[in-house]
C-alpha cells in the first residue's frame, strides 16, 4: 500500500495539471501582459509538477529519516499551487476591461518610478481594499478602483510593498539596524534612569512592534510619498477619514496619525513643506471631528526622533535605488503622475466640480494607455 | 494597504526560509546519512546546500545569542517569526541547541560529514520554519 505522502504526492500533482490545463485554455483569449504572466504562471506550475513527480519516483521518499523533509516540500508546493490557482487564475479568467486598464496604469507608473522590475499584474477583484501579493506578482484592488483617480496614489504604496520585500537585503539591514540601536538605547537610558519595569516592558513590546511590520508599512508609505508626493498624505487622510480612530493601531498597522507624520517627514525631505504644512492643518480638522484622544504613551510608541530618522534612511535609499522622485516626474511631464498630483489639486479647488474633471482625466488616460 | 499585503509579505519570506533550509538538509541527509554518493550536478548540489546551509546557520547563531547585543545585518537574513518560533519549540533548552547548531556550522566549514545528533537539531529549524511558514498560508487564506 502507498505511503500517505505518496498519495498525497500523486493528488497534488493532479490538482497542479488541472491549474495549468486551465491556464493553457486561456492561451488565445489575453492581452500582451496577461498572456506574459500566464506564461510565467504555468512555467512554475510546470516546475513544481516536475519537482512532484522527482519526489513520487524517489527511492527515499518513505525512508524515516527524509521523510518528514519531503513532506514539508510537499506543503511548500501545494501553498504554490493554490496561490497561482486563487490569484493567477482568477485574474487571467477574468481579465476585464478595469483590469486591463488597471495593469496598464501600473505599467505606466512603474515606467514613470524607474520601478526596476517586471510590472505587476493588477486586478480589481479585492474584498479588502489594495492588497499586494508579493510572491504571485499581482495587486488586487476595489471592485471601481478603475474610476476612482483619488485612490490612485495608495497603487504606489502596494508598488513599494514589491520594492521593500525584494530590497531588503539593503533597506532591512539600515532600516531594521536603526529602529534596533533608537529602542537599545532607550532602554539602557530607561534602566539607568531607574524606570519602572512596566515602562521598560512597553518599551520592549513597542521595538517588536517595529521591528515586526510596522517598519514595513511606513516604508511603503514614504517610498509611495517619494513617488507620489503631496497626492499620497492627500489619499492618506481621505482613507483616514473612513476608518475612525486615528490614533488606533494594530500588529500589522501602526496607526494612521503616525503613519502621517511619516508621509510628512518624506514630503518636507522633498522641499513639499508647504504641501505638508496644508496636509497637517487638515490633518488637525480630522483629529477636531474625530472624538478619539491621543493615548498618553502615544509619543512613546512613536516617538518623532525615529519617524524622522527613518524618513531619511528611506528618503536616502530610494535616492540610491534610482527611483524616479514625484518632482522630476512632475517635470517630465509623466502621465498618471500629473494625473494623480492634478487630480487632488483639482478636488481641493472644487470638490463639487471633481467628477467631471475626473471622468475627462480617465478618459485620456484610458486612450493613452491602450495605446502604449 | 491592508492586513493581506502585510500577511503576503511575512508568507513570502517564511516559505523562502523554510524552503531553501529544507532543500539544503535534505540534501546533505541524504549524502551524510544515506551515503548516497551522485555525481557531476548532484555533488555541485551537495556543495551548494552545504554552503547555503552554513551561511544560514551562521546568520541564526548570531540571532539566537543576540539578547542585549547591537544589531546585525545577520538579523536580517532570519525572518523574525522563525527565530520567536524556535525559541518556542526549544524554550529552555534555547543555549544547549544554539551550541549544537554553532557544532553543526563548524562541522559545515571543515567539510566534515553531519551525524544524526546534527541532523536532529537542523530539523527542529526545519520544523519551526514550517510551521511559521504554514501559519502564514493560513492567515493568507483566512482558513
Amino acid at each position: 500500500m502507498a505511503s500517505l505522502l505518496h498519495s498525497l504526492l500523486l493528488d497534488l500533482r493532479r490538482r497542479g495539471q488541472v491549474v495549468l490545463m486551465e491556464l493553457g485554455a486561456l492561451e488565445t483569449t489575453l492581452p500582451g501582459n496577461f498572456d506574459q504572466h500566464r506564461t510565467e504562471a504555468m512555467d512554475r506550475i510546470k516546475r513544481a509538477v516536475g519537482m512532484v513527480e522527482n519526489m513520487l519516483i524517489d527511492p527515499d521518499l518513505a525512508n524515516p529519516h527524509l521523510e518528514p523533509n519531503f513532506f514539508i516540500d510537499f506543503k511548500r508546493l501545494s501553498e504554490l499551487i493554490l496561490n497561482i490557482e486563487d490569484s493567477s487564475l482568477l485574474i487571467l479568467k477574468r481579465c476585464s476591461p478595469e483590469d486591463h486598464f488597471l495593469s496598464g496604469l501600473l505599467k505606466q507608473i512603474c515606467d514613470e518610478v524607474k520601478y526596476p522590475d517586471p510590472p505587476p499584474l493588477c486586478g480589481a477583484l479585492s474584498f479588502q481594499y489594495f492588497q499586494a501579493l508579493m510572491e504571485m506578482d499581482i495587486i488586487m484592488t476595489p471592485q471601481t478602483q478603475a474610476g476612482d483617480l483619488l485612490a490612485l496614489p495608495d497603487l504606489y504604496h502596494e508598488l513599494a510593498h514589491f520594492v521593500v520585500f525584494r530590497q531588503r537585503s539593503i533597506l532591512e539591514v539600515r532600516l531594521l539596524g536603526l529602529i534596533h540601536k533608537f529602542f537599545a538605547n532607550s532602554l539602557r537610558r530607561g534602566r539607568q534612569q531607574g524606570l519602572p519595569k512596566a515602562s521598560l516592558k512597553s518599551m520592549e513590546d513597542n521595538y517588536t512592534l517595529w521591528i515586526g511590520s510596522w517598519h514595513v508599512e511606513f516604508a511603503c508609505d514614504m517610498v509611495a510619498t517619494f513617488w507620489c508626493g503631496p497626492a499620497y498624505g492627500w489619499a492618506n487622510l481621505r482613507l483616514s477619514a473612513t476608518r475612525g480612530d486615528p490614533y488606533q493601531d494594530s500588529i500589522t498597522h501602526p496607526a494612521d496619525d503616525a503613519r502621517r507624520a511619516g508621509i510628512a517627514c518624506i514630503l518636507r525631505l522633498a522641499g513639499e513643506n508647504k504641501a505638508a504644512d496644508e496636509i497637517d492643518r487638515n490633518w488637525d480638522d480630522l483629529k477636531r471631528l474625530s472624538p478619539s484622544a491621543q493615548p498618553s504613551s502615544y509619543m512613546k510608541r512613536y516617538p518623532g526622533r525615529l519617524v524622522a530618522q527613518v524618513g531619511e534612511c528611506i528618503y536616502q535609499l530610494c535616492t540610491e535605488l534610482g527611483f524616479q522622485s514625484y518632482s522630476k516626474q512632475q517635470r517630465s511631464g509623466a502621465l498618471v503622475g500629473c494625473a494623480v498630483a492634478g487630480a487632488w489639486v483639482a478636488f481641493q479647488r472644487d470638490a463639487a466640480a471633481f467628477p467631471a474633471h475626473e471622468a475627462a482625466v480617465l478618459k485620456d488616460l484610458r486612450a493613452k494607455v491602450a495605446l502604449a | 494597504m491592508s492586513d493581506l499585503s502585510i500577511i503576503a509579505h511575512d508568507y513570502a519570506l517564511n516559505a523562502e526560509f523554510a524552503r531553501k533550509f529544507n532543500e539544503a538538509v535534505l540534501n546533505l541527509k541524504r549524502r551524510d546519512l544515506l551515503k548516497r554518493v551522485g555525481k557531476g550536478d548532484a555533488e555541485a548540489a551537495v556543495g551548494k546546500s552545504r554552503d547555503e546551509l552554513r551561511a544560514l546557520l551562521d546568520s541564526l547563531v548570531v540571532v539566537l545569542e543576540d539578547e542585549g547585543k547591537p544589531w546585525s545585518a545577520d538579523q536580517a537574513k532570519i525572518p523574525a517569526d522563525v527565530v520567536e518560533a524556535l525559541r518556542k519549540r526549544v524554550k529552555g533548552d534555547l543555549p544547549e541547541t544554539t551550541a549544537e547548531l554553532r557544532r553543526v556550522t563548524g562541522d559545515l566549514t571543515r567539510g566534515s560529514a553531519l551525524d544524526e545528533t546534527a541532523f536532529a537539531v537542523l530539523d527542529k529549524v526545519c520544523e519551526a520554519a514550517d510551521a511559521t511558514a504554514s501559519a502564514a498560508f493560513r492567515r493568507l487564506r483566512r482558513i
